[in-house]
């Protein structure tokens, strides 16, 4: 993979952004929601915090726009995988930081096998001469 | 676990809106200016860095919008906004809101009112009976006509009762008027002769006293009590819970109050009963010779095969299951159908129209809803460009259109419940128990009916109005909206005319034959005629007693002495029709079969009831035991078997016995009240008998049971005094009826009156509707067309045309909708055979007259509108834009 790939919505329907065309793709949806369960086990961290560190991690292939990154914390929160609370930053600045749930972790792992399973099914696929 | 948590957070979204949208604000802003002090490490200005991440990461505000909308609450949020849009939206065309609420008031609150009665007449059970499922009627049958009434007569039904395992068995006599008080101040109540087992078989329960018990059930019974319905406890006794105890008198006896049955109570009918007495308080009839209906429960897990078999073998043990008798035992509430009465019929029809005028109704507003969202275009295409998605927007209108449903639909019922009396007294039989009349059935009803009205008027301007391109909208402005979403209009109005003519040909057709009901030649004078009977069921007077007839005798001398009595005659009421075929063998030796209801009749019965001698004599006193046998016939008897003779002076066998009565004399055919009309073949022909001939004469007479008479003076003003006089002499104070002979045929036309009124009643209604509707639309293009009507005046069009040219269009319209609905009405209007009179179903005149008045309505209603049309100023049109 060379470029970027944008975990966002296509034009249009982010510009709308309204509930009709609400879902992405469940590919898309699914994997934001499991990279964002693995940064934050690593660290509880703020917003910003998972944006960069999804960059980071995929060496700038993720750019992580803010609209499809707090619909996928707010799901995640929801859904009682992570927990939030109000902490300073190192800046000093007021940020909500994310922290993984008991519920979370079993979640996580239960994507990666099932991601490294699916991954490998279809490399396996492509591959097939 | 998750689920909850998500509808809580949902919940705090939605009513911590405030604190949750500050938090979501900070914890965005917080992300965007980590993401621009990033930038501004790498030495951008903080301007730059902002607009950098803005472009990379979206905008703060579309992030938020998005947050927002994901969650579940935002579905529920937008539905409030397009309700309190669509307040707002309908507040601010109160026109429009109120003619489609009234609108859709009238075509909901008919069929409310309507459904209350067929509901009352199909699918109420009767109150406190439980379990109806399990009732069934019990007893014998003849093999012959195994479809019949079961029926036991009373030791069969103490027998089965006593022993029978599988079925609790208890026993119903009759429902009669009787007198409720002493002497003139009697009332006439209904009583019910029933069986001590009655209320418990049915599964009720006594809200004071008690049933009667099986020992004051037998003929021997200690004292006589009776059970008070409900509505005479609370009408005469004002709901006293003292009147256990107390006696009252009942049908001219003394009887000691030992109960009042439940509110509302009617046993397994649906009539009134005011008292409940056991069956042997009826003492008319023997009680060998009472034959009694039977109401059983089967015991759980019975079959009716197995009660059958059990109820055979008890009869068959006690010797009393004739040859040609078989038990029969079938469930108690089974067709409905088949036991309606013709009004009941009638009262079904006209439900069924009223379903046509809610549809009238909802095209009515489905219409103006297109009118009005053709003005709207603009709003909806701002909206769809600013942003809202077509679903979105049709939710809005669907919205609006769901909020007029629901108006409507509380408006209705409230039509219903103010006209539900009125209703329920002209189209429900006479005596019906007047239970609920808001049962969940037609509620629901009513929900469904906004529901549809709602959505159907509001989804073709939903559709409409969301399907807007804005630049063209905008461009084509006045001159683009002209044509749009008519063509769906003049559908509607299409259907409405059709719809409406279809409505109206029935209301036409009815009306015809209440008419001819009307002109029907009774062979009598109905005026200044009173009738007179004891309320004694039909099978005994039947059997023609000697003893009946001497007590009718008795009534009869002493009516005749009443003050303002000019004369009282002797006859059978015709209660039953009874046609007979007779066989003459003529003069030439050929022999002439035809019918006649034969009658016994004290010789002043003509003078009595009016009945004009066309021929010869009428019967006299001389006519007696002793003298030659005399008769008078009837025209269509006279023309049957002697056409082109004079029948005075032939020759007449009246019965087996008489080989020849002398025809004394001719008078018209008579109508028998009690199936006035429900012959095809028009009046059945009579032959009298005088009564004291009767006896030497024929076996086939019926009895006289009842008493004619001719008052001088209005009958209302000799009522009272004949009542006292009858009252003194009737058998153990029978209650004595008296009834107008004209009251009785009120009630014989009854379902003409009511099948006419309420036809024409909705026929106007969808009429109106329909107008409204033309009205509507072909003003509506008027308005559109203002400025192409300008222009041809400009370029020298006379008034004439425009006015021509504007109705020629409505009417078009108009003729379209009449040759559907004429089809339609050809092909339907067969169904309603059954309730016209001596109409065919294609009577030409009806067909005619419809198609004429409403072409004349439909020019009406384009007319107003073309001369708006014609009053069009071509400057003023011109420079409108």
């Amino acid at each position: 993979m060379t470029g970027r790939a944008y975990i966002l919505y296509p034009d249009d329907q982010e510009e709308r952004g309204h509930s009709m065309t609400d879902k992405p793709g469940d590919l898309v949806q699914g994997t934001l929601d499991m990279l964002v369960l693995k940064t934050v086990a690593l660290e509880p961290t703020h917003g910003y915090g998972i944006a960069v560190r999804i960059e980071q991690m995929s060496k700038g292939v993720f750019r992580v726009n803010a609209g499809s990154l707090f619909v996928a914390i707010q799901r995640l929160e929801r859904g009682g995988l992570i927990r939030s609370e109000w902490k300073d930053t190192e800046n000093s600045r007021r940020a909500k930081y994310y922290i993984l749930t008991e519920r979370g972790r079993k979640r996580l792992n239960s994507e990666k096998r099932q991601w490294g399973r699916q991954a490998a099914a279809i490399a396996r696929i492509l591959e097939a001469s | 676990m998750p689920l909850l948590r998500n509808i809580a957070a949902g919940f705090r979204s939605l009513f911590q809106k405030q604190p949750v949208g500050r938090e979501l604000d900070e914890e965005l802003r917080g992300f965007m200016d980590m993401a621009a002090e990033e930038g501004m490490k790498q030495g951008r200005s903080q301007k730059d860095a902002l607009r950098a991440v803005r472009l990379e990461r979206g905008s703060l505000e579309a992030a938020k919008e998005l947050v927002r909308s994901a969650g579940w609450e935002s579905l529920l949020e937008a539905s409030w906004q397009d309700l309190c849009y669509g307040l707002r939206v309908l507040r601010k065309s109160p026109g429009f809101t109120a003619v489609t609420i009234v609108t859709l008031a009238l075509g909901i609150g008919a069929n409310i009112s309507m459904l209350g009665v067929v509901d009352a007449l199909m699918f109420q059970m009767p109150k406190h009976v439980g379990a109806p499922q399990q009732l069934v009627q019990a007893g014998l049958v003849t093999k012959l006509q195994p479809n019949q009434q079961p029926v036991l007569s009373y030791y069969q039904y103490r027998r089965l009762a006593a022993n029978a395992r599988l079925v609790d068995i208890a026993a119903e006599a009759l429902r009669l008027k009787v007198g409720f008080g002493k002497g003139v101040a009697a009332q006439p109540i209904y009583a019910s002769y029933v069986s001590n087992g009655y209320l418990r078989v049915l599964g009720g329960h006594m809200p004071l006293g008690r049933w009667f018990s099986a020992e004051e059930d037998l003929p021997t019974g200690s004292q006589p009590v009776v059970v008070l319905g409900y509505g005479l406890w609370q009408k005469a006794f004002e709901s006293d819970p003292k009147v256990l105890g107390r006696t009252v008198q009942i049908d001219g006896q003394e009887r000691t109050v030992v109960g009042v049955a439940p509110e509302g109570f009617t046993g397994t009918g649906f009539l009134k009963v005011d008292a409940w007495l056991p069956i042997c308080a009826f003492r008319e009839i023997p009680l060998p010779n009472l034959l009694l209906t039977t109401t059983g429960r089967l015991r759980k897990g019975a079959s009716t095969d197995q009660a059958v078999a059990e109820l055979t073998s008890l009869l068959q043990q006690g010797g009393a299951l004739g040859d040609d008798q078989v038990v029969s035992v079938k469930p108690l509430f089974g067709s409905r159908w088949k036991t309606l009465s013709s009004n009941g019929r009638v009262s079904l029809w006209i439900a069924g129209v009223a379903l046509i005028v809610f549809l009238i109704a909802c095209a009515n507003v489905s219409s103006l809803g297109l009118a009005r969202m053709a003005q709207r275009r603009h709003e909806m295409a701002i909206r769809q460009h600013l942003g809202a998605t077509r679903a979105r927007v049709m939710r809005q209108v669907l919205t609006e259109g769901l909020l007029l449903g629901l108006a409507g639909g509380l408006a209705a019922l409230a039509v219903a419940l103010m006209f539900q009396p009125l209703v329920r007294a002209f189209l429900l039989p006479e005596g019906f128990y007047e239970g609920r009349f808001l049962s969940w059935r037609l509620l629901a009803l009513a929900a469904a009916l906004a529901t549809i009205a709602g959505c159907g008027s509001g989804l073709a301007p939903a559709w409409r109005g969301s399907n807007s391109r804005l630049a063209e909208t905008l461009r084509r402005g006045e001159q683009g909206r002209m044509r749009e979403g008519t063509g769906l209009r003049w559908t509607l109005v299409v259907a409405q005319i059709a719809l409406a003519l279809l409505l109206a040909v029935g209301a036409g057709l009815l009306i015809r034959s209440l008419s001819k009901v009307d002109a029907i030649d009774l062979g009598l004078e109905p005026n200044h005629l009173l009738r007179v009977t004891l309320d004694l069921p039909v099978v005994q007077a039947s059997k023609g007693s000697m003893a009946l007839g001497a007590t009718y005798a008795r009534l009869r001398a002493r009516a005749q002495q009443v003050p303002g009595v000019a004369d009282a005659a002797l006859a059978d009421m015709l209660t039953i029709m009874t046609e007979l075929t007779f066989t003459e063998r003529l003069d030439s030796g050929k022999t002439v079969q035809w019918t006649a209801m034969p009658r016994a009749v004290t010789p002043n019965y003509f003078r009595t009831t009016g009945t004009p001698i066309l021929k010869g004599r009428p019967l006299l006193d001389s006519d007696t035991e002793g003298s030659e046998p005399v008769v008078v016939v009837s025209e269509s008897i006279a023309r049957s078997i002697w056409p082109d003779q004079n029948p005075l002076g032939k020759c007449m066998r009246t019965s087996i016995k008489t080989a020849c009565a002398q025809v004394v004399g001719v008078v018209p055919d008579a109508w028998p009240t009690v199936s006035l009309g429900n012959s095809r073949q028009g009046a059945p022909g009579q032959f009298y008998v005088p009564l004291r001939q009767a006896e030497k004469q024929g076996t086939a007479l019926p009895a006289p049971d009842g008493l004619l008479v001719r008052t001088k003076v209005m009958p209302t003003a000799v009522t009272r005094n004949l009542f006292s006089a009858l009252e003194s002499v009737s058998p153990g104070g029978r209650y004595v009826n008296i009834e107008p002979y004209a009251k009785m045929l009120d009630e014989q036309t009854r379902s003409w009156r009511m099948g006419a009124s309420m036809f024409s009643l909705f026929g106007g209604l969808a009429l109106a509707l329909a107008a409204v509707g033309i009205y509507g639309v072909v003003s509506f293009v008027v308005r559109q067309r203002t400025h192409e009507i300008g222009v041809r005046m400009a370029l020298g069009a006379q008034r004439g045309d425009v006015l021509r040219m504007v109705i020629r269009e409505g009417m078009l319209l108009a003729l379209v909708g009449m040759t559907i609905g004429i089809a339609g009405a050809l092909a339907l209007t067969r169904f309603l055979r059954s309730i016209l009179f001596e109409i065919k179903p294609t009577d030409p005149t009806t067909f005619v007259g419809v198609a004429v008045l409403l072409a004349l309505v439909a020019l009406l209603a384009c007319y107003i509108p073309a001369r708006r049309a014609m009053k069009v100023d071509p400057m003023v049109a011109l420079r409108y834009e």
